[in-house]
């Protein structure tokens, strides 16, 4: 009876996604309900009435509106613009050469903020431009930024990361230096597909050397600001000299400052980075707290417990399992924005993966992984959007999405790897 | 009518200044904890429970209103091709409708717990003193009361202007 319940839950919560109200509502209401009918409407209230500020009150959790200021600052501050332009001088002697940069930059841009979104709508205003004039098919300008936005997602710090290790209750800094392998491998494999476009299909991607004035040195130099903070952040994490929450905090200070310095940071980009902040860790709270009641409903419901028992009985070996995950969060990813679709999923999923001993470290980089990949397949491919956007007179939408295409192969080759070798995800790790 | 939305904007955006102004707080008061105990060795032993308890419920709830009028909250788009413009009209009343509905409940539960924490004075014990934190637990309802109130402004205006459409205002 109970077992029904929830699979009312799951049906109910998916009707209420597709009439358009917002993830964390439609979390919490189909909660507050299923408790109700399951144990009765005090409790239900009692539920109401602790989780959000239980959940929201959390030092841990607060390493997500510092990371989110430090990347904001660094961006509105303009101490992320060099990068495209660093990158594209050290590698001016390579064939697609502006491509592999803004792929470059991106990866970055990543390590300064932890938003894939935020990636891609720098680069594309950036990148995008240069890259038509220079002979490139501006749809594959515009997909080579919309796939290499997704990396800004990847390597940390990540917010997708951070909530995932709160989720979890795994380690948020192992989650970290997982991130480190899966986005250096992306970035390798974008990498690839342009080299070999290039070589292949020279009228889409131009093979010639770009000619630059401004020497090696001097652009590196450049991008001092962005090294140092970068360095000061990670050096600090991984040393375990400072916690995820307190290196988030030393790193927004540092941009702050180093902004400042570069004559970068007027009372606007103050502005927009804070209700840029803001907004963002509010809307992302929120579905959280609703994931957190979706746990409990789910657990109460004995729903949870049945699908363990059923994926147990049922004998799938590793491949068999992992096939699942991936397609859920391939379809998942097609219309779900990844903070909704993640946490939607992860109180179904974690129960089961825990069960079968599969290392949660690695389960969340691979699922940070596929939720970045929804990031560029239509319909809702947020990051094709933002690049739209920011560059709507070069590309349609469904250009761009054309331009992604060989991207998105290269992402499942990626998700293929880190499946079948997951010491490329635990090896950073140190698991 | 009109003075009504301009009150109920200028209010939200005065919840969202102090989410920011609590964001800063906190930067500096971590960053302020780090020196403090890696140069001086001094050890600022409340400062995890300010951060939690009164810096990210200021964050997460107070700005929940202004995240509600720019449209922000993150929902599934899947079918909005597929709405004419009626029915685009009718869908944005009722998810208005039904989100007013879940921040009321949200704001009356939290409420209840917020009264209970004021009647026992609720406290973080540390070793020589108790730090009061029943203030915090009366954050949420009030962030949940302004984004129920924004979500009703959002029905009626969308019942009256049936052109008005999902555009995020300008952030500042």
């Amino acid at each position: 009876m109970s077992i029904a319940v929830g699979f009312w839950g799951v049906a109910i919560l998916a009707f209420l996604l597709i009439g358009r109200v917002p993830v964390a509502l439609a979390l919490m209401a189909v909660s507050f309900v299923g408790i109700a009918f399951l144990v009765g409407l005090e409790p239900a209230f009692g539920i109401v009435m602790n989780t959000p500020y239980s959940f929201a009150a959390s030092w841990t959790l607060s390493a997500v509106p510092m990371f989110l200021l430090m990347g904001f600052v660094a961006y509105h501050s303009g101490l992320t613009t060099g990068l495209f332009e660093a990158a594209k001088v050290v590698l001016r002697r390579v064939p697609g050469g502006l491509a592999i940069s803004a792929v470059f930059a991106c990866s970055g841009f990543a390590a300064a903020s932890g938003s894939s979104i935020a990636c891609a709508a720098a680069m594309g205003r950036i990148a995008i431009p240069e890259m038509v004039a220079a002979g490139y098919r501006p749809s594959v300008a515009a997909g080579s930024i919309a796939a290499g936005g997704t990396i800004g997602a990847l390597i940390p710090p990540s917010i997708l990361m951070i909530i995932y290790g709160i989720i979890a209750e795994t380690s948020v800094i192992q989650v970290f230096l997982g991130g480190v392998g899966i986005g250096i491998l992306t970035a390798i494999s974008y990498v690839s597909v342009i080299l070999v476009i290039s070589w292949l299909r020279p009228d889409l991607i131009p093979r010639h050397i770009s000619e630059q004035s401004q020497s090696s040195l001097s652009a590196l130099l450049a991008i001092w600001p962005i090294i140092l903070l970068v360095a000061m952040v990670f050096g600090g994490l991984f040393s375990g000299f400072f916690s995820a929450t307190e290196a988030g905090a030393v790193g927004a200070l540092g941009a702050f400052i180093l902004g400042y310095l570069t004559g970068g940071l007027g009372w606007k980009a103050v502005q927009q980075s804070l209700l840029e902040t803001v907004l963002t860790t509010s809307s992302l709270f929120i579905i959280a707290v609703g994931a957190a009641m979706f746990t409990r409903f789910l657990g109460l419901s004995g729903l949870s417990s049945f699908l363990n028992f059923a994926v147990a009985g049922a004998d799938l070996n590793y491949a068999q399992l992992m096939f699942i995950v991936v397609l859920v969060y391939l379809v998942l990813g097609t219309f779900m924005e990844p903070f909704g679709a993640m946490l939607v999923t992860l109180p179904v999923f974690l129960p089961i993966l825990k069960a079968e001993g599969i290392s949660l470290v690695w389960f969340g980089v691979l699922v940070v992984k596929l939720l970045e990949i929804g990031m560029i397949t239509p319909p809702v491919g947020l990051n094709v959007f933002v690049i739209r956007n920011v560059a709507a007179q070069y590309a349609t939408t469904v250009q761009i999405f054309r331009g992604v295409v060989p991207f998105f192969f290269a992402d499942l080759v990626v998700v293929f790897l880190a499946v079948a070798f997951p010491q490329i995800v635990l090896a950073l790790a140190g698991h | 009518m009109t003075a009504l939305f301009t009150f109920a904007t200028r209010s939200v955006r005065i919840l969202a200044l102090i989410g920011s102004i609590g964001t800063v707080a906190m930067m500096f008061h971590i960053c302020i904890d780090v020196v403090l105990r890696d140069f001086f060795r001094i050890s600022l032993d409340t400062t995890p429970e300010v951060v939690a308890r009164y810096y990210m419920v200021v964050v997460a709830f107070l700005p929940l209103a202004w995240v509600e009028m720019r449209h922000g909250m993150v929902s599934v788009e899947l079918l909005e091709w597929a709405l004419g413009p009626r029915g685009r009209q009718l869908s944005n009343i009722l998810v208005a409708l039904f989100s007013a509905l879940a921040y009321g409940v949200l704001a009356w539960a939290t409420a209840r717990s917020a009264l209970r924490h004021f009647d026992v004075g609720t406290f973080v014990e540390f070793t020589n003193y108790r730090m009061p934190v029943w203030h915090s637990f009366f954050l949420p309802p009030l962030g949940f009361i302004f984004a129920a109130s924004v979500c009703l402004m959002k029905a009626l205006e969308f019942a009256l202007h049936p052109d008005s459409g999902q555009a995020p205002e300008p952030l500042a």
